[in-house]
């Protein structure tokens, strides 16, 4: 096995990629929609930003910043970082053998929004009768193991993260967890950066939350 | 847990005993937590384990459950597993291509011999110890078959558990119990409306990918209610706040009627525990343009297909209107074109809003996995189908504006009914519109006409109260 990413005694989620069997697990991933999986190697992809580099930097104080205003319940500002062309998708994942993939499902989505539908939620949970966040569920977005890409665009840049979101409400002593890793296509703004694209691919086939009013 | 419910010497299929079911280890007697007098509903019936354990038997494993659309699986071998009740089933289409229906249970040691969501495979190899079962749950090998067991081995009378299949609509119903009354018997009457939104093309409707699939801490039968119950009420409270959203400049009275006005209809009842919702369609005031008149029930200055083709069903495109005519009586599309079915539930755990299907399968008595498909019809252009996807999206399902409220409620009014004086308290049935419908309406059942009460849900309880006793309504 090469390196693999999983809890010992548990079937690894992600395929086992070494150099030897990388091009076979890359030809079986087949959603184009799904950039980078194909290539979690240890040498550095093409337009890979150095870690500790001053846009690397700026990305990741991007992605503090945006999980800080979420987590302090400041929707209308974050509302503010999302591109006018925004895609902001999170696929439906399945269980399914480890030749056929990650399982992420092609066409059903948790989310599938764009700027407009993304309005409407944060219109609607900032008002006084949205009760399923009122009391606002408590959450914590840990951002980590970010790799920022140069595109062809000057003022663009995809980013790749784990996020770890715990959720909890009320009374409740258990956390939610909603494990996931994020693609991002990020542009350049006169501050900090705006969220053109955002692909989340969770973990969990079964949703351990209650429900998305939430955003990740 | 000492249950009066099967003695060891009587039958033990529960609707050959005669008399009032189940009697609960404190002396109460389940169907008494059903008032029928007073039409009330005992909180207890959430949180009590013993309830629970009664409806595996009495609901889940005799009653018509969905679990799959065909055109999740539409090629030989294709696979999706499920459950029913708490029971894993693997979903297959034959060879014939016919749908299978196996308890994805190896018979050999208990094993699940299919471990996937879904997938295409000929046949299902227990990891265990290797037993093979074919698409049909028979037991095609045994691996050393000769060395092992040499000749007692008896493959016919070990195939996978098989469970009675059938569809509606293209929705894969299963049942496990061989006396129930078929699936087009268990629907009656209310598949007219059914027929409404999921049956009215010729090309039907699909699916759109894998269900989506949540885990909510509440007993199944809180949701199961509702949307049954069509709960027309609810809306108004609730889900206020769609109101507001879609409304942004809207002061608070203007909401409050618009809210309103949402809830005048027809809720439609069955004897048989099914429910929905009907609502004058959106289109009216588009209609009325077209008209001028407010309802049509004059059908001689325009026809109903013309009416349905200016005004179309949701996630109808306009011009499939006139198709509906190749598959609903003249009754169905004047029906739809005046009472569009919006919200409800088929008995005992499906739940849908237009193209939106849910399941509320438990898992124990104070949990339920929610699996929401979407349907688009098979026919309308892939941008229109992606139309429809992602406006469902928005409001039910996972994230769906609509439903994140309800999962507010649900969860709260279990920890409620776990309390020792909050299990005696009683959810409230007593607001009835009666049997009351549009002269010359052609669908059965019963239809409740005007503002959305507790009809429908009512049914439900009967329904549940008639199975949990050991019959069937």
């Amino acid at each position: 096995m090469g390196l693999v990413v999983g809890v010992p005694g548990v079937h690894a989620r992600r395929p086992a990629v070494t150099a030897t069997d990388s091009a076979r697990t890359a030809a079986a991933v087949t959603d184009d929609d799904r950039p980078g999986f194909e290539g979690a190697v240890l040498e550095a992809r093409p337009g890979q930003v150095e870690s500790g580099s001053r846009l690397h930097n700026q990305v990741l104080d991007f992605l503090i910043a945006e999980a800080r205003l979420l987590d302090h319940n400041h929707y209308t500002r974050w509302l503010g970082l999302l591109a006018d062309d925004l895609r902001y998708r999170m696929p439906v994942r399945r269980t399914v053998r480890r030749r056929e993939g990650l399982g992420y499902d092609p066409t059903m989505t948790h989310f599938d929004d764009d700027h407009a539908s993304m309005s409407l939620r944060i219109r609607r949970l900032a008002g006084d009768n949205a009760w399923s966040e009122d009391p606002p569920s408590r959450t914590r977005r840990f951002v980590s193991n970010v790799q920022v890409f140069t595109t062809d665009a000057p003022d663009e840049v995809e980013v790749e993260s784990y996020l770890l979101l715990t959720r909890s409400a009320k009374d409740d002593t258990h956390f939610d967890l909603v494990p996931a890793e994020r693609h991002d296509l990020l542009r350049r703004a006169p501050v900090g950066f705006t969220i053109a694209r955002r692909t989340i691919y969770i973990d969990q086939t079964r949703v351990g939350t209650p429900n998305f009013a939430i955003f990740l | 847990m000492t249950l009066i419910d099967r003695p060891a010497d009587r039958p033990s299929r529960p609707d050959q005993r005669d008399g009032d079911g189940p009697v609960l280890s404190d002396g109460t007697r389940l169907i008494d937590l059903v008032d029928v007098e007073r039409r009330e509903v005992s909180m207890r019936l959430f949180s009590d384990p013993e309830v629970y354990e009664l409806e595996l038997e009495h609901l889940f494993a005799r009653s018509w459950i969905m679990v799959a659309h065909e055109s999740e699986i539409p090629d030989v071998g294709d696979f999706v597993t499920r459950n029913v009740g708490e029971d894993p089933v693997i979903v297959a289409r034959g060879r014939e291509g016919d749908i299978h229906v196996s308890l994805n249970m190896c018979t050999h040691r208990g094993m699940q011999v299919c471990r996937t969501d879904d997938g295409t495979q000929p046949s299902f190899k227990c990891p265990y110890h290797g037993w093979v079962f074919g698409l049909d749950g028979n037991l095609v090998g045994t691996p050393f078959e000769r060395d092992m067991y040499g000749g007692v081995l008896d493959r016919p009378s070990l195939g996978l558990r098989q469970a009675r299949v059938a569809t509606y609509a293209g929705m894969v119903f299963v049942n496990w119990d061989d006396d129930a009354p078929p699936l087009e018997e268990f629907l009656g009457g209310y598949s007219w409306y059914l027929d409404l939104i999921y049956d009215r093309t010729p090309g039907g409707i699909e699916c759109v990918g894998s269900p989506q699939r949540w885990v909510m801490d509440a007993n199944w039968k809180i949701p199961s209610e509702q949307f049954n119950g069509a709960d027309g009420y609810h809306v108004a409270t609730l889900h206020r706040s769609l109101f507001e959203a879609m409304l942004p400049d809207a002061d608070v009275g203007e909401i409050t009627a618009a809210s309103r006005r949402g809830l005048f209809g027809m809720d439609i009842s069955s004897d048989l525990g099914h429910g929905m919702r009907t609502i004058a369609p959106a289109r009216r005031p588009v209609f009325r343009n077209v008209t001028g008149r407010d309802r049509f029930d004059e059908p001689e200055d325009l026809s109903t297909l013309e009416a349905l083709r200016l005004n179309p069903p949701t996630n109808l495109p306009a011009d499939m209107a006139d198709q509906v005519a190749a598959k609903l009586t003249d009754g169905q599309a004047r029906g739809l074109l005046m009472y569009e079915p919006a919200a409800g539930g088929l008995f005992p755990n499906l739940g849908f809003a237009s193209g939106n299907v849910h399941t509320h399968m438990p898992l124990g008595v104070g949990a339920f996995e929610m699996r929401s498909w979407i349907f688009v019809e098979k026919d309308a252009p892939a941008e229109f189908k992606e139309t429809v996807r992602k406006s469902l999206l928005q409001s039910f399902g996972t994230s769906g504006t609509i439903e994140q409220d309800d999962a507010e409620c649900w969860p709260a009014m279990q920890r409620n009914a776990r309390g020792v004086i909050g299990r005696r308290e009683k959810m409230r049935y007593q607001a009835f519109v009666g049997d009351r419908g549009p002269d010359g309406w052609e669908g059965g059942e019963h239809t409740h006409e005007g503002f959305s009460k507790d009809d429908s849900a009512w049914a439900w309880w009967l329904a549940y109260r008639e199975y949990m006793r050991g019959g069937r309504p």
